[in-house]
């Protein structure tokens, strides 16, 4: 009853007439920076954290999420106009959103997504809600041990997932918790591999590394290639039909319940929710001969996981300081520039400011869905802007944003250092996210082992012992495991043999 | 398709020479950290001394880096047919470097020299996107036409950027 009373509270504060201009411009923002391939969310959030520093921080922080929000419903535009996905979230809307547009529907799928996309962060709204307070909970009998092992976690499973090597994942997560950790360590401010410089004392700033590594890099991606004149198919209705969800209504709660949990796991991100909702959908639909040729439902369920998985991310960066995705990574820096701490003690220390998140998100739903259905043919127009136009301008923010932070020009070499490093590396296929989290997570994890290890005196057992760390252990060495081809076999032979036991067991008459 | 996907690939030799860089910069890393200071004359433990994890992490990097070089040996990185090692064609090599060129010339050459944000802004978009959109210009003949744009875009940007930022936003430019 206290939260509901907190929650109205929250709602209640934000309904005044600069928050909706802040909701509706941010989302418009988000939604146009989406449009654009090869502009990320975490990108987005990363410009406009410096664009707000000067603002009170609830309100930059609403400015964050809306744009976060935005930025993902945004990206399934051209996903079905263009069969580009504007952010890696939306590639699995592209199979069966490309496919209706072909079909001259792409009107339908658009109002196909933005009912997806609402409904999926409402339901994610509602988790973050119930979730957030009962894990920070939790994690207040977490200590050094616990977040030792959820900051390795996150960047392993990150470095699993994100692109086609996890061994090229593992090396960028372990070379981001590396560079974190260049300057003053946060224990005894002994500096660390800085070889004298004052610049580099003060660390690597996550901002700037973050421009360079989404922005500059992805502007060298871009322009790397030849620039061409995007086609544009014809859009007929964009109004949601409600049939649609009402027929489909068990794809969006799996959808729903598959994104949040996605999001909450440290490191693994929107693109994964999106197509782990399309997967599951397609394993239980009776229409499996329509997925990839324009199903309803198909794209209904990667839109709704994708953004069930934006409030599932901030969860975990709320209730742990481990956020769930590297725009939440982003999102979670912008709230400790404003003097927000998140972690177990933020319920204890400011309970309001998790339930004027939750509004926050409503408010960034709402703001998508009004654009969703008013505004869609001109901000289609977004979309025949040259590249060759919005890169450069892009990198001029880029410039500003490394800037804005701290006034110092370091961090503006620091950034297109790292956006061409990033670019080569990404050429070699070595994905960016997992630098990303092992720079959000190296500090804790540098702190929590050692300190871990003072209280024990050098003891590694209670790493090991406690459950929530055995369990987080497994978990992660397993994964690791896992890419060992003879372990590889001999776990599928044992699955298997246990499976045709049980089905021994059963009675079951297997082919 | 399967033939894309082999393409999209860096080398076996490729992955080869950057498991050889991994495991150089892991070694440096790992030596770098045993031989910082331990704070023992502070009473500090061998478990919280400063390089304990950069240690850790060094030696993390080597292991990836000796996996992936024999994994790249084992793909036939020796062999004398490989891929295109970075994936780069001329053509995408000349647009990225003259993208890095000027970008960096933006970056490190004009701002935070003396000469006014806007200025450097505009000088950079200018010279980006003209060179971006010099080949379509050429081909319909209309360079002349393409260098004024690009001016126009270039001012009209440069000039929003600042406005935006430092007079509305309130945030400090170089």
């Amino acid at each position: 009853m206290e939260g509901l009373y907190a929650l109205g509270r929250s709602f209640a504060g934000f309904m005044s007439f600069w928050p909706i201009v802040y909701t509706l411009g941010a989302t418009l923002v988000g939604i146009l920076v989406g449009c654009m391939p090869g502009l990320s969310a975490t990108l987005c959030i990363a410009l406009m954290t410096t664009l707000t520093i000067k603002m009170q921080p609830n309100e930059a922080i609403l400015i964050l999420i809306c744009a976060y929000v935005g930025t993902i419903y945004g990206g399934s535009r051209t996903a079905i106009l263009l069969n580009i996905p504007g952010t890696a979230a939306n590639a699995a809307a592209c199979l069966d959103g490309y496919a209706l547009a072909q079909q001259g529907q792409a009107g339908r799928a658009m109002g196909i997504a933005t009912t997806g996309s609402v409904v999926g962060s409402l339901f994610g709204v509602i988790c973050l809600a119930l979730l957030t307070p009962t894990l920070g909970e939790v994690a207040l009998s977490f200590g050094a041990f616990e977040f030792f092992w959820l900051a390795l976690f996150g960047v392993m499973m990150s470095g699993s997932i994100a692109g086609s090597d996890p061994l090229k994942g593992w090396l960028m997560g372990v070379l981001g918790l590396f560079v974190t950790l260049i300057g003053q360590d946060g224990i005894h401010a002994y500096d660390r591999f800085t070889f004298g410089w004052s610049e580099l004392s003060g660390g690597i700033s996550l901002i700037p590394a973050l421009v360079g590594a989404f922005g500059f890099c992805e502007i060298l991606t871009v322009l790397s290639e030849p620039i061409k004149k995007p086609i544009v198919n014809s859009v007929d209705s964009v109004l949601p039909r409600f049939m649609d969800v009402i027929k489909y209504w068990k794809t969006i709660l799996r959808s729903g319940v598959i994104g949040v949990y996605i999001g909450i796991l440290p490191g693994v991100g929107e693109d994964m929710a999106a197509w782990s909702s399309y997967a599951a959908a397609r394993r239980a639909s009776k229409e499996k001969e329509l997925y990839g040729k324009g199903s309803i439902e198909g794209l209904m369920a990667a839109e709704t996981g994708d953004n069930a998985s934006i409030p599932g991310g901030i969860i975990p960066a709320l209730a742990l300081a481990i956020p769930g995705s590297a725009p939440s990574a982003v999102l979670m820096a912008a709230m400790i520039i404003h003097g927000v701490q998140p972690g177990p003690m933020l319920m204890v220390n400011s309970p309001q400011f998790v339930y004027d998140v939750v509004a926050m998100t409503t408010l960034a739903t709402l703001g998508m869905l009004f654009f969703g259905l008013f505004m869609v043919r001109p901000l289609l127009k977004i979309i025949q802007v040259p590249r060759s136009y919005i890169m450069p301008i892009i990198f001029v923010l880029c410039t500003v944003g490394a800037f804005a932070i701290a006034s110092r020009l370091f961090d503006i070499w620091l950034m297109v250092t790292i956006g061409a490093c990033g670019f080569v590396l990404r050429r070699q296929n070595y994905p960016i996210p997992p630098f990303v989290l092992g720079l959000v997570l190296g500090d804790i994890l540098d702190k929590s082992l050692r300190r871990g290890l003072q209280i024990t005196n050098g003891d590694f057992t209670p790493f090991f012992t406690r459950p929530v760390c055995a369990l987080l252990a497994a978990i992660t060495l397993f994964t690791v495991l896992m890419y060992i081809p003879p372990v590889n076999r001999l776990a599928h032979a044992l699955k298997d043999a246990v499976f045709a036991r049980l089905r021994a067991m059963l009675g079951f008459q297997g082919s | 398709m399967d033939a894309e996907t082999e393409d999209a690939r860096p080398s076996a030799r490729a992955d080869l020479y950057g498991g050889l860089v991994w495991i150089a910069l892991g070694t440096a890393i790992a030596i770098g950290s045993w031989n910082m200071d331990r704070l023992e004359r502070l009473g500090v433990s061998f478990f919280t001394a400063p390089g304990l994890v950069p240690g850790v992490l060094g030696l993390m990097v080597v292991l990836c880096g000796v996996v992936m070089a024999l994994r790249a040996l084992a793909e036939g990185a020796l062999a004398r047919e490989q891929r295109p090692p970075l994936l780069l064609t001329a053509d995408t090599l000349k647009r990225v470097g003259v993208t890095l060129f000027l970008c960096v010339g933006f970056a490190v050459g004009l701002v935070g020299h003396g000469v006014p944000f806007w200025i450097a802004a505009a000088l950079y978009l200018f010279a980006q996107i003209a060179m971006l959109q010099y080949p379509e210009r050429k081909q319909r003949g209309e360079i002349g036409r393409g260098l004024l744009v690009s001016a126009v875009v270039a001012i009209i940007a440069a000039g929003t950027v600042s406005f935006v930022f430092q007079e509305i936003f309130l945030v400090r430019l170089p």
